[in-house]
């Protein structure tokens, strides 16, 4: 069966006709491309169409899901037969079930998400950016020695949700990605960093002569780091580790992880978690942004929800289940794939803007942390303990010096939000999480 | 995240008493099921002409070689949380991946449609990475040997779910019991069987079915207003009677998830900078995995990223490490009868008395390098090349006892269970997260930990090693490494290792 729409609706009647009271299917159909070149020639290239489904169905308050990627009418038949048994086997839950029907609905906007030009760019033309974007990275500074690769990925992407309450929504995707990992050598000691691109349409996505800038310059100003001492100085976050702040807060502000009680931000609703300056934004309905899109995977319509306003927490991400279960509003934030049930996540999710120039934030540490990159393993959401493996440069009297590497830094995430003392202006869109530089007056470094 | 490779636990997710043995007789075998060569054929709805057909294909644009991967993967889970019975799953995806190798370069393009033309049409889109149309040469096919290291009696996928129930059942029970502190328990039990079959233009060709299963909890324990969570995982290449076996009991898992949880109230901030550290046996393997194993991939190596590139030889650790790579150990969660491109597992020294001996291989590497391959070839699913991976890493163990290390220590810290690492294989510089850690005052365990993360330089670190116990010990935890955007199941193991300094990540000066 190839028709979304047809195989939606066939799976909805199927599951209905042998007793369940409801359900939902979704649909995705990708067409991905992936080219990776290295030291000039190509290393890879990958080329696919992949397709799954879901299907998700209640009966008596019990629920259950199933997943294929063989869309064969005898296939799917069997797998609803699977999946009609299995619903059997959960406990009946209240909370259990589809939205309420008045939830239901899809964005009025207009909100740019395909890319037509997709289907004109040849291999060869891309193969030929990777190539001058590797050549021109390579050739910033001697102390360039290697590459990890010049990577360039896009695709295009048919999604369809449908229910038995009559919901039906299909969205059309495209994304583009082009990134140049580099490596620098002094002393036998090799350094490494990237910097990427990433849009919805090929037109925005940065030049090639400014991804290789940045990612030569990021590789090259980690030469000759050294380990700090151990101190407790100020931080300043650069935007990139300004986004793993975000991801954290991101894991902690969801309904599952507050009925789940796996998050430090339990019991702070409508409290003041942190200094006036901080406003945190989910937006799903952002123009261009890589998490936009007109309805959720539960199917209702995106919305743009102001979650930290001036240091207040106003409210959590709900999908509908987490919603019922804590007695709290949904947000439109239902977000899953085709193999597991929805939970709430954010979209495009970011720091306001500040109206402190970046400069002037580090002019203002004099003797500090400017820190660039971090390790994703070391933070406890239950208690919002911090402690994470880092990169970055040494702030001396408000001037960026040298390179600092092997170092943790730690604190809590409620006392970081409390010691936020500048916003910086400088945000910008790169992935569905940005922030702007920011600083945190007193953060603990481990170091020598 | 990019290009740092990591490894985690489900530690960012969370017993019962008597097993019912009549149950256990519910499972059927896989291998009446699946395990015949014909059947995975018919599976599939190919047969070895037209498999050789698509080979040509791939094949035709000039490519050295030329390979196929059909997979068809049955998962199920079942999820527990607050008492009840909360989600169940069952999920099958199949597809095939095709591969074309000119030199080192890779063209690879899959499908999860297996009718002929679709097949063909992935097969000519990965031969595109060769422009030399001439004649196709394939071998004759020639069945690879494998190995036999995991039983498929009673495979998860095909018990019945009543049976699965009772374990998580049984996992709660042992949690909330534990303690009155335990207010929260989640527990999930996820299982999958994997058939593949594999052909490639040098005549190899397998079938193989690997089972897996793990079961995970996850507990909260609260006392005042103070919170704290538990984890737990257990599993491995096994069976359901995996879960009658001591230590793997479900009330061992739930108990240990709980105990962790009700530890961590009293937790009090870790020090900050360079500590003694003594690593504990079994989950403190994290340390081989990131500080070593990832710079021994051999693709970082042909590519002079790794800083052990061109190291063979020299002394890269003190000479109480000798670290191995081993696919070959029965029922673990790395362990594989045969690599995804038909080499056998091996047993790969990796280190030895601290003496670098070699890197792990795909057959890529294995060419370029000419090296020998180690088996160690592997790919997450039909939709990912193989590329170098570990299977279980794990240090062999010394001649002290695990007591001498912990008194030899006035101050440090002792390092038990981790939630996962991340590695830099440029620099080498690399992270573990550490969730359930102890003082070492005066030679003995004190105060629990926070949360706290170690960071240090692989070749470093591990020339700190000053003492290696006797208690070697493989962790049957939900180890999954990402590398290259793909997934890969492991497992890694360690004695109780004494380092005479890692930086340490608290937050007391």
């Amino acid at each position: 069966m190839n028709d979304l729409k047809v195989i939606s609706e066939y799976i909805i009647k199927e599951t209905l006709k042998n007793g369940v009271d409801q359900v939902d299917v979704l649909i995705v159909n990708n067409t991905n491309t992936k080219i990776t070149v290295r030291l000039g020639q190509i290393e890879e290239l990958k080329q696919a169409n992949p397709k799954s489904l879901g299907i998700r169905v209640f009966k008596d308050k019990r629920k259950a899901l199933t997943y294929t990627s063989d869309f064969r009418k005898d296939s799917l038949q069997k797998l609803i037969k699977r999946t009609v048994e299995i619903v059997k086997v959960t406990s009946s839950d209240e909370y259990n079930g589809l939205p309420e029907h008045n939830l239901l609905g899809i964005a009025n906007v207009d909100l740019p998400q395909f890319d037509q030009k997709i289907e004109s760019i040849s291999a060869d033309k891309k193969i030929k950016m990777l190539k001058e974007m590797e050549k021109t990275g390579m050739a910033k500074d001697p102390l360039i020695t290697n590459s990890d690769g010049a990577v360039w990925s896009d695709s295009r992407s048919h999604v369809v949700l449908a229910n038995s309450e009559g919901f039906f929504g299909e969205q059309h995707y495209t994304s583009y990605s082009i990134s140049l990992s580099l490596v620098a050598e002094k002393n036998n000691v090799k350094q490494t960093d990237y910097w990427f691109s990433g849009s919805r349409y090929f037109d925005r996505l940065d030049p090639i002569e400014k991804i290789a800038d940045v990612a030569a310059q990021r590789t090259l100003r980690k030469i000759g780091g050294i380990k700090p001492k151990t101190q407790k100085v100020p931080v300043v976050f650069d935007p990139i580790a300004g986004r793993d702040f975000l991801n954290i807060l991101a894991q902690t502000l969801i309904g599952d992880a507050i009925y789940s009680k796996n998050s430090f931000l339990i019991d702070k609703l409508n409290e003041k978690i942190a200094v006036d300056q901080m406003t945190i934004i989910d937006d799903g309905l952002l123009k261009y942004g890589l998490g936009s899109r007109l309805f959720d995977d539960e199917g209702l319509p995106s919305r743009k929800n102001i979650i930290i306003d001036k240091g207040v927490l106003k409210t959590y991400l709900c999908d509908c289940y987490s919603a019922r279960k804590l007695g709290h509003p949904t947000t439109g934030s239902a977000s899953r794939g085709v193999s597991s049930n929805p939970s709430s996540s954010t979209s495009n999710f970011y720091m306001q803007n500040g109206t402190i120039p970046p400069k002037e934030i580090i002019a203002s540490v004099k003797n500090g942390l400017y820190l660039t990159s971090v390790d994703w393993v070391g933070v406890n959401y239950v208690t919002g303990d911090y402690s994470r493996g880092a990169t970055g440069i040494w702030i001396k009297d408000g001037k960026l010096t040298y390179p600092v590497q092997e170092f943790t830094v730690a604190s809590n995430m409620l006392e970081m939000m409390q010691n936020i003392s500048m916003i910086g202006n400088d945000l910008e869109f790169r992935t569905g999480k940005a922030a702007p530089t920011f600083k945190i007056d007193e953060m603990m470094i481990g170091g020598s | 995240m990019k290009r740092r490779d990591f490894i985690k636990t489900g530690a960012a997710l969370g017993a019962g008493v008597i097993v019912l043995p009549h149950l256990w007789q519910a499972c059927q075998s896989a291998k009446t099921l699946q395990g015949s060569v014909e059947n995975m054929e018919a599976l599939f709805g190919v047969t070895k002409e037209k498999m050789s057909e698509l080979i040509s294909v791939a094949i035709s644009n000039g490519a050295d070689r030329a390979d196929l991967y059909f997979e068809y993967k049955i998962s199920s889970s079942l999820k527990l949380e607050d008492d009840i019975i909360k989600d169940v799953s069952h999920g099958i995806v199949m597809g095939l991946g095709v591969r074309a190798v000119k030199g080192d370069q890779v063209g690879y393009a899959h499908t999860d449609d297996l009718d002929f033309d679709k097949m063909k049409d992935a097969a000519k889109a990965a031969s595109f990475i060769a422009n030399n149309p001439g004649k196709v040469n394939i071998a004759a096919i020639n069945a690879c040997k494998k190995l036999d290291l995991y039983s498929l009696d009673k495979l998860s996928v095909d018990c019945k779910l009543d049976q699965k129930i009772q374990l998580i059942n049984q996992v709660n029970d042992a949690a909330k019991k534990y303690n009155s502190k335990i207010t929260k328990a989640t527990v999930t039990i996820s299982d999958e069987m994997k058939q593949i079959m594999y052909m490639d233009s040098e005549g190899k060709y397998f079938t193989d079915v690997q089972p897996m299963v793990m079961m995970r909890a996850r507990t909260i324990a609260e006392d005042g207003d103070k919170r704290q969570g538990g984890y737990s995982a257990r599993g491995g290449r096994v069976g359901l009677n995996f879960y009658r076996e001591p230590d793997n009991r479900p009330e061992d898992i739930g108990i240990e998830a709980a105990q962790i949880a009700v530890t961590n109230l009293d937790a009090v901030p870790a020090p900050a900078g360079p500590q003694i550290v003594v690593l504990g046996p079994s989950e403190s393997g994290v340390l081989l995995h990131e500080a070593v194993g990832h710079g021994l991939e051999a693709d970082f190596n042909r590519k002079g990223l790794s800083n052990y590139a061109n190291k063979v030889g020299e002394k890269v650790a003190s000479e109480h490490c000798t670290v191995i790579d081993s696919g070959i150990i029965p029922n673990l969660r790395g362990s594989i009868n045969i690599d995804d491109e038909g080499n056998l597992p091996t047993e790969s020294v990796l280190i030895e008395n601290g003496i670098l001996r070699g890197y792990m291989h795909d057959s890529i590497s294995a060419k370029v390098m000419k090296a020998k391959p180690t088996g160690n070839g592997r790919r997450q699913s039909y939709k990912f090349p193989p590329i170098p991976r570990m299977t279980n890493t794990y240090m062999r163990g010394g001649n002290c006892e695990p007591e001498e290390i912990i008194k030899s220590v006035k101050y440090g810290v002792y390092a038990k269970r981790f939630g996962g690492g991340q590695v830099d294989i440029t620099k080498g510089d690399f992270t573990f997260g550490v969730y359930e850690a102890y003082l070492i005052e005066d030679g003995k365990l004190t105060a629990p930990l926070k949360d706290v993360t170690l960071i240090g330089n692989g070749p470093e670190v591990m020339r700190n090693v000053t003492m290696v116990a006797n208690d070697p010990t493989f962790s049957k935890g939900g180890w999954t490494c990402g590398k290259n955007g793909q997934r890969m199941q492991v497992s890694l193991g360690i004695p109780t290792v004494k380092v005479s300094e890692i930086t340490v990540g608290g937050t007391k000066a």
